[in-house]
C-alpha cells in the first residue's frame, strides 16, 4: 500500500451491521480528498478507523505508512482531526486550549497559531462552551492547523454552518493545502467541488469510485438527444450500462453518460438511434453526479 | 515526564474548586472527626478521582484527546500523580496531624502511617480510578458506585437469609483471622484495578476491561464468601511459632454429654461440646480462637459445623488446664435420622498461646498517657479506663489491674487497617477504683498458633444435645 492514507479490504462491523465491507481506498499525498456518500455509507467510520478511534473488524488501514492500530504519539503529532461531533474541553478558553496543545506538537508554529486566531477572528478569552458552533469549528480547525500536520482529516466540518463561516473554513484549509494532505468527508458537495482535487464515493461500506475531480467532472455528462422522425424506444437493455437514469419519449431521449468520451458517446448514439436531429451535452455539477450515482445504486439494490 | 506534568497542571487548573473542597473537608476532619465528616471526605475524594479521570475519559469515540499525541504512560502518570497529591496526601496529612494532636509517638507510628497510605491508595483510590476509567461520565460512575454498594451491602449483610442461604459462611469468620480474607480481597481488588487501568490507558478496550473487572469481582467475591476459615488458620499458623506447643493435648470433656429427652420436631437442636486442654505451658495464656466439629454416623452420613457454630468459646482456666465450651446448631434431619445411632465426633480446636508478658504502670488521668506497644490509656468522665492505639489495636492481649480490653484481637501482621481515622479505642471490662492513682497495663503477645484434633468414637448423639436455652 502507498499514499498518505490507504485501506486494504477494510471491514467494520457493529453487531450484525456491516458498516464497512472490504473497503479499498487510497488518498494520494498532497491531495484534497473529498469522501462523499449518503448517510450511513461509512464515511465517519472510515475516518474513525483511520484515526484509531475504532478498531477494524477485518482488513487494515495505514496512515502515514503506519498501521492505524499502531499509531504512536509521534504519528498523531503529524495528524490533524476535526469533527463536528468531537467533545472538546469546553471549560478552557480559546487561548488556553491552544497553549495547552502546543507542548504536544514539536512542529507547533506560534506565528501560524496567531495568524489563525486573527484570520478566524477567534475570541481569545472566551471559553469553548460559550462559542457558537461556527466559532467552535474554527477553533478546532485552528488547533489542528497550527502545527502544520502532514494529514488533516475533517469529518463533516461544514454541517450546520452559515455560508460565511464555511467560506472562512475553506480559506483556512486552502492555505494549508500545499503542506498537508486533506481528507474531508462531507455532504456539502458544492463546497467539496470547489476545492477538492480527488473524490471518493462510498455507499453501504463500499467504495463506488475514487478518482481525480477533473476526471470525474470530465466523464459525467447529461445528454439529451432529439430524434426526427420519432423512433420506437423499446429495448433499453441494448443501451450501454454506463448510461444512467435513461428517460425516453418518442422523440427525446435523456440519460447520464458516466464514461463520457465525445467520439465513443456519439458512436454509441448513432449505433442505437441513427442520425439525430439535435444532441446537447451538459457538464454536471458534483451534486448532480452524486445524486445520479446514489439513485443508480439504490435502483440496483 | 514533561507531558505528565503538563497534563497534571491542566487538571489542577480544571479541578481547583473540587480540590479546595477535598482539602477543606480534610482540614475539618482533623478538628472534628465525626462520621459524617469522614463520609463527606470519602465522597468528595471519590468524586475528585472520577472527575480527574473523566477529564480525559477512556470509553467513547468523541473525546478530543484520543486523536492528539498523548502518551498513555504520561496520561496515567498524570492522573495517578494528581490522585496522590490531592486525594491521598491530604489524608496522609490528616492522619499525621491526628497522631501529633493526640501525642502518639511518631517513630513507632510511622509503619502504620505509611501502610495506611498504601491501603488507602491500593484499596481506595486505585479502584475508584479504575471504575472511573471504565465509565464515560460522572452519571455512569455514580450509577456504577450505587450498584456496587447495593451488591456489596447485600452480600455483607447476607441478603439471602434463611435455611437455603446463598452465603452460608459469610460473617462467620473468627475475628482473629478475618485479616486473611480481607487481605485476599484487598489484593484481588488492587490487582483487578491496576490491570484495568493498564488495559484502559494502553488500549482503551473498555468492553474487555468491564468483562474482566466483573469476572474478577465475582471470582474475588466467591473466594471471599466461600473460603473456609480453617484455611486462614493454616495460612497464619506458621507466622508465629516462638514456642513448641507439642506438649499441649486436648480431650473431649466428659461433661459434654448432656441428656435431653423432650425434643419436639420443631425445636432447634444444639450440639454442646466441651474440650479440655491439658499441659498448657506455665506462664502463658491459652486462647481458643475457634472450633470445628464433624459427626459421622455408622451409616456414613456426615454433619459438619458451619456458620456461627463454635465461634466465641467460653473458657474456664485452672492452672495448666483450660476447658473450652461451645455450642453449634445441628442439622435437624441429621439429628432425627441418627439420634439413636452411634456417631464418631471429630473436633479441631484452633488455639493461640500468648506469652512474654510485659507490664507498665502509668498514672490514672484524663489525659492519655503513652504506655506499651503504642497504646495510650486514660480514664473518661465516667471513670472508665480506656486505651487507644494508632492505626489498629495491637495483636496483643491487653489487661489492666481491674479488667481486660478484650479477649479477641486480630492477628494481622500489618501495622494498619483500612480506616481514615487512625485511632482505635477500647474500654476495659471494668474501671479502676475511684481511689486508684495508677494503673498497671499488661500486654501478652501471641507466641504460637496451633491446631489440635480429637476423635471420639461410639458417642450417642442424643447424649450430646443440650437444652434450647444456653449462654456461654
Amino acid at each position: 500500500m502507498s499514499g498518505v492514507f490507504c485501506t486494504l479490504d477494510l471491514s467494520k462491523r457493529f453487531g450484525k451491521v456491516n458498516v464497512l465491507d472490504g473497503l479499498n481506498l487510497e488518498v494520494p499525498e498532497s491531495s484534497i480528498f473529498g469522501l462523499v456518500g449518503p448517510n450511513g455509507a461509512g464515511k465517519t467510520t472510515t475516518i474513525k478507523v483511520l484515526m484509531n478511534i475504532l478498531k477494524p473488524t477485518a482488513g487494515r488501514a495505514e496512515v502515514l505508512g503506519v498501521d492505524s492500530r499502531r499509531l504512536l504519539p509521534a504519528d498523531f503529532a503529524q495528524l490533524g482531526y476535526v469533527s463536528e461531533n468531537q467533545e472538546m474541553p469546553d471549560w478552557m478558553t480559546v487561548e488556553y486550549f491552544l497553549a495547552y496543545l502546543k507542548p504536544f506538537y514539536p512542529s507547533w508554529d506560534d506565528s501560524r497559531a496567531e495568524e489563525l486566531i486573527r484570520q478566524f477572528d477567534l475570541p481569545r478569552r472566551r471559553k469553548l462552551r460559550h462559542l457558537s458552533r461556527g466559532m467552535w469549528m474554527k477553533v478546532s480547525l485552528a488547533s489542528s492547523l497550527a502545527y502544520r500536520p502532514r494529514l488533516l482529516v475533517l469529518d463533516e466540518p461544514f454541517s450546520g454552518l452559515d455560508p460565511l463561516v464555511r467560506e472562512e473554513l475553506i480559506e483556512g484549509l486552502l492555505e494549508s493545502a500545499g503542506e498537508s494532505t486533506i481528507l474531508i468527508s462531507s455532504h456539502d458537495l458544492a463546497e467539496i467541488e470547489s476545492f477538492a482535487s480527488h473524490i471518493g464515493y462510498l455507499d453501504r461500506g463500499r467504495l463506488q469510485f475514487s478518482e481525480e475531480m477533473s476526471s470525474l467532472s470530465a466523464r459525467f455528462r447529461e445528454i439529451e438527444i432529439t430524434v426526427d422522425p420519432p423512433v420506437l424506444v423499446s429495448d433499453e437493455g441494448q443501451w450501454p450500462d454506463h448510461w444512467m437514469r435513461p428517460e425516453a419519449t418518442s422523440s427525446v431521449i435523456r440519460f447520464i453518460e458516466s464514461r463520457f468520451d465525445p467520439e465513443r458517446t456519439m458512436s454509441d448514439v448513432r449505433r442505437l438511434f441513427g442520425e439525430v436531429r439535435h444532441i446537447s451535452v451538459t457538464p454536471m455539477p458534483l451534486r448532480a453526479i452524486f445524486v445520479t450515482i446514489a439513485r443508480g445504486a439504490r435502483t440496483a439494490a | 515526564m514533561h507531558q505528565a506534568l503538563h497534563i497534571f497542571k491542566k487538571d489542577v487548573r480544571y479541578l481547583r474548586r473540587e480540590i479546595s473542597l477535598v482539602w477543606a473537608l480534610a482540614a475539618i476532619f482533623v478538628v472534628n472527626d465525626q462520621w459524617w465528616v469522614d463520609l463527606l471526605l470519602i465522597v468528595a475524594a471519590v468524586y475528585l478521582i472520577a472527575r480527574v479521570i473523566h477529564a480525559e475519559a477512556i470509553p467513547g469515540d468523541r473525546q478530543f484527546w484520543v486523536t492528539r499525541p498523548y502518551c498513555w504512560k504520561s496520561l496515567v502518570g498524570a492522573k495517578l500523580l494528581f490522585i496522590l497529591v490531592f486525594v491521598n496526601f491530604p489524608m496522609f496529612i490528616d492522619q499525621f496531624l491526628l497522631l501529633v494532636i493526640n501525642r502518639f509517638p511518631l517513630l513507632p507510628s510511622l509503619p502504620g502511617l505509611l501502610w495506611s497510605q498504601v491501603l488507602l491508595t491500593l484499596v481506595g483510590s486505585v479502584p475508584a480510578g479504575a471504575l472511573a476509567a471504565m465509565t464515560s461520565g460522572i452519571g455512569a460512575f455514580i450509577f456504577s458506585i450505587l450498584v456496587l454498594l447495593a451488591v456489596g451491602f447485600g452480600t455483607e449483610r447476607g441478603a439471602f437469609p434463611g435455611p437455603g442461604r446463598l452465603f452460608p459462611l459469610l460473617e462467620t469468620w473468627p475475628f482473629q483471622v478475618e485479616w486473611v480474607r480481607d487481605s485476599i480481597a484487598a489484593v484481588g481488588l488492587a490487582v483487578i484495578a491496576l490491570f484495568v487501568l493498564h488495559v484502559q490507558y494502553k488500549t482503551r478496550r473498555t468492553f474487555f476491561s468491564r468483562i474482566f473487572a466483573l469476572s474478577g469481582a465475582v471470582v474475588a467475591a466467591v473466594v471471599y464468601v466461600y473460603m473456609p476459615w480453617p484455611a486462614a488458620f493454616a495460612i497464619q499458623s506458621p507466622s508465629k511459632q516462638h514456642l513448641d506447643p507439642s506438649s499441649v493435648q486436648i480431650v473431649l470433656d466428659p461433661k459434654t454429654a448432656k441428656t435431653h429427652s423432650n425434643l419436639s420436631s420443631a425445636e432447634p437442636v444444639y450440639l454442646d461440646v466441651s474440650i479440655t486442654v491439658n499441659d498448657v505451658p506455665k506462664g502463658t495464656d491459652l486462647r481458643a480462637d475457634a472450633l470445628t466439629v464433624t459427626l459421622k454416623s455408622d451409616g456414613g452420613r456426615t454433619w459438619k459445623s458451619g456458620g456461627q457454630d463454635f465461634i466465641g468459646l467460653s473458657e474456664n482456666s485452672n492452672g495448666t488446664e483450660v476447658v473450652f465450651r461451645g455450642r453449634g446448631l445441628m442439622n435437624r434431619s441429621f439429628f432425627d435420622r441418627e439420634q439413636e445411632q452411634q456417631v464418631t465426633l471429630d473436633a479441631s480446636l484452633y488455639l493461640t498461646i500468648f506469652g512474654n508478658p510485659r507490664a507498665n504502670t502509668i498514672p490514672l488521668q484524663s489525659i492519655p498517657v503513652n504506655t506499651l506497644d503504642g497504646l495510650q490509656c486514660f480514664v473518661d468522665v465516667f471513670n472508665q479506663l480506656l486505651c487507644r492505639s494508632a492505626f489498629r489495636w495491637p495483636a496483643r492481649i491487653v489487661d489492666s489491674d481491674t479488667g481486660s480490653f478484650g479477649r479477641v484481637v486480630s492477628y494481622s501482621p500489618f501495622p494498619a487497617s483500612l480506616h481514615l481515622n487512625p485511632i482505635e479505642t477500647r474500654g476495659a471490662t471494668s474501671g479502676p477504683p475511684l481511689s486508684a492513682r495508677v494503673v498497671t497495663i499488661t500486654v501478652r503477645e501471641p507466641i504460637s498458633h496451633f491446631q489440635r484434633d480429637v476423635e471420639v468414637r461410639g458417642l450417642h448423639l442424643k447424649d450430646l444435645v443440650g437444652p434450647t436455652s444456653y449462654s456461654h
